[in-house]
């Protein structure tokens, strides 16, 4: 059984204080017998019969373990914000040599904790290639720079200075791999509190500990730059909010509970960066590659549907709609049920199945043509009404105006829902191509939330147009998967109840920093250093 | 005819759910005392439907009753929780 004790002040930390967790292969196959083994391990964790089932035991934090990782995050935050630019490269560097080293056991665990391999192996492509050499080479340059001489010695520049302490609550359902941008903020000179989720921590304290802290230590961060803590999410938070040594409050989330939180930081003098729900929409212009296209609204169906950042739904040009839909459904066909573990499957389980049915129903009653899916299915695929998972469904929409009616378009569908919505212009219009741009480009920007938007056109024209109107996103892709992952860009952030209002593309490092101006004049420029 | 009252059964609940959420240490129970009858399981606490199954396991052996976890699952107020053991207590007393 793997052991997983806190990282706290440099030190792992046993609690004493255990919670055990199962595969999510057998959680799956039989969570009532998952949850027995789990309790009968608090009471006897050598009792043979867990073996096959029960991985891993970590500890959970007592107040006292809370308390102490902010102190020593705030007394390392002191040290750590005089480490030059360069030094902090460097740990990010070896952290990305770490990561790479460690890939099959954080994909291991991962999978252990519910994310098939195709999941995996894609949220790990974001984290890899979010910190090369390149990328951190370039976000260095933005930390600080100069804007020349004034007079005779007047030098004038600017830098971005550490917030301090910076907290951070990834989200249950892919905390492992939306904790590393979280370690940008290391970029910017701040130490870390993390708190996995209290249900699936293993793969996130894995990597802060063999990845992060390995990293960092070895080049004389100090104890407490990374801290770990695990233990109930409101009490903890309770703890950052009133702690006048933590500065930004780093929070994944759903909408409502984020901009609750939200307001609850910025009222306590800390700086909020949010992560929350995504409503992202994917457009096909009447030039756009449809198999392609199609290929990328796949990806909606990544987990389930529940990962912020997928496509969740299709504004169509009506002149490819049905050679889209078509190509669609064929690629629908080929998703495959499964337990994690299993090659080539993409879906999971489901935590909000009741509200599935509450959109697909409010869709259908208002116009909406059912096109594939619909029910409940067991982890082989067979209909069974009290099966964790959903067929992945596909929604047909004929007018853009029943859409901004409907729940599935509105709202974030965090399950296998995807409409697809036919966008066609009014019947005697003088410029068809340009109402249906309009008709589109107004959708998306009316989108109250805002992480990514992806458009499929050729026409250099209309990508210019798109790229010039589309501004209610964090992340723009023309031609390239929705998904998909580049050097430099965020994978993360954006406006409207994706991030807030100061939502944007989320650069932690920029985050997590304040901008200073700075005048150095040098009396007698003469004089030596000393 | 159970001897279980409802006030007992609300105050033993909360410990039972605070152990469930690791709200373990004493000085904790500022926020185990802030949950009312009205307070909801799913989202007010942020119980998922996986922790309902440990609930069940956790409440039979707290109360010495047997829940049937399709019943339990459809109880979300802790209100209706607490009537449901009573209503348990009662039929196995």
């Amino acid at each position: 059984m793997l052991f997983f004790p806190l990282l706290i002040g440099g030190q792992d930390r046993d609690t004493k204080d255990y919670s055990f967790i199962a595969t999510a292969d057998e959680m799956i196959k039989d969570p009532v017998n998952c949850i027995r083994l789990q309790r009968l391990a608090v009471k006897n964790e050598h009792d043979p019969s867990l073996r096959s089932t029960i991985y891993a035991k970590y500890c959970i934090a007592h107040e006292q373990d809370i308390d102490d990782s902010i102190q020593f995050a705030y007394e390392a935050s002191q040290e750590f914000k005089c480490f030059s630019f360069s030094k902090r490269a460097k740990m990010m560097n070896d952290i990305h040599d770490l990561l790479l080293e460690e890939k099959a056991k954080l994909l291991e665990l991962m999978m252990y904790e519910g994310h098939p391999e195709e999941l995996a192996l894609w949220e790990y492509a974001g984290m890899e290639m979010a910190y090369r050499r390149e990328c951190i080479e370039y976000f260095k340059t933005q930390l600080r720079g100069s804007f020349g001489v004034h007079g005779r010695n007047e030098s004038l520049g600017w830098i971005r200075k550490p917030d301090g302490v910076v907290v951070v609550s990834p989200p249950g359902n892919a905390s492992c791999s939306n904790s590393m941008t979280a370690g940008f903020a290391l970029l910017g000179g701040n130490t870390i509190i993390l708190k996995p989720p209290l249900r699936a921590p293993v793969a996130t304290l894995y990597l802060w500990h063999e990845v992060f802290w390995k990293a960092l230590s070895a080049n004389g961060a100090p104890k407490g730059t990374v801290n770990t803590i695990v233990g109930n999410s409101s009490l903890i938070m309770e703890k950052w909010l009133a702690s006048p040594k933590v500065n930004d409050v780093f929070f994944f989330g759903d909408s409502k509970s984020g901009m609750q939180i939200g307001a609850r930081v910025f009222q306590a003098g800390k700086k909020p960066i949010l992560e929350l729900s995504g409503n992202d929409l994917l457009i096909v212009w009447k030039d756009g590659d449809v198999k392609l296209a199609a290929e990328s609204l796949c990806d909606a169906f990544l987990g389930s549907t529940q990962i912020c950042m997928v496509p969740k739904k299709a504004l169509i040009h009506e002149d490819v709609f049905e050679e889209f839909q078509n190509e669609f459904l064929r690629l629908v066909s080929r998703l495959k049920f499964g337990l994690p573990s299993e090659k080539g499957v993409a879906l999971t389980p489901v935590v909000k199945a009741d509200e599935f049915f509450l959109f697909l129903n409010d869709a259908v009653n208002k116009g909406a043509t059912l096109l594939s899916g619909g029910q409940k299915v067991n982890h082989q695929g067979a209909v069974d009404s009290s099966g964790i998972f959903l067929q992945p469904t596909v929604l047909k929409i004929d007018s853009c105006l029943d859409a901004l009616g409907m729940r599935c378009f509105l709202e974030e569908n965090f399950f296998p829902l995807v409409p697809l919505i036919r966008i066609a212009p009014r019947a005697n219009t003088t410029n068809k191509d340009a109402e249906i741009f309009e008709l589109m480009t107004d959708m998306v920007n009316k989108n109250e939330y805002g992480l990514r938007t992806s458009v499929w056109a050729n026409s250099s024209y209309y990508i210019g147009k798109f790229v010039k109107k589309l501004d209610r996103s964090g992340l723009i892709r023309i031609n390239s998967k929705h998904t998909g992952f580049s050097p430099y860009l965020n994978t993360h952030g954006g406006p409207g109840l994706s991030g807030g209002p100061f939502g944007e593309a989320n650069y932690i490092w920029q985050k997590t920093t304040h901008l200073q101006s700075v005048s150095v004049t040098r009396l007698d420029p003469t004089s030596s250093e000393t | 005819m159970s001897n279980l009252k409802q006030e007992d059964v609300f105050e033993r609940l909360k410990m039972v759910i605070g152990r469930l959420t690791k709200l373990t240490d004493g000085a904790n129970s500022k926020v185990i005392a802030s949950w009312t009858l009205e307070t909801d399981i799913f989202d007010d606490i942020g119980i998922d439907s996986v922790d309902t199954i440990d609930l069940a396991y956790a409440i039979e052996e707290e109360f010495g009753v047997k829940v049937n976890l399709s019943e339990a699952k459809m109880r979300r107020k802790l209100s209706e929780i607490v009537n449901y053991v009573i209503t348990l207590s009662t039929q196995e007393a």
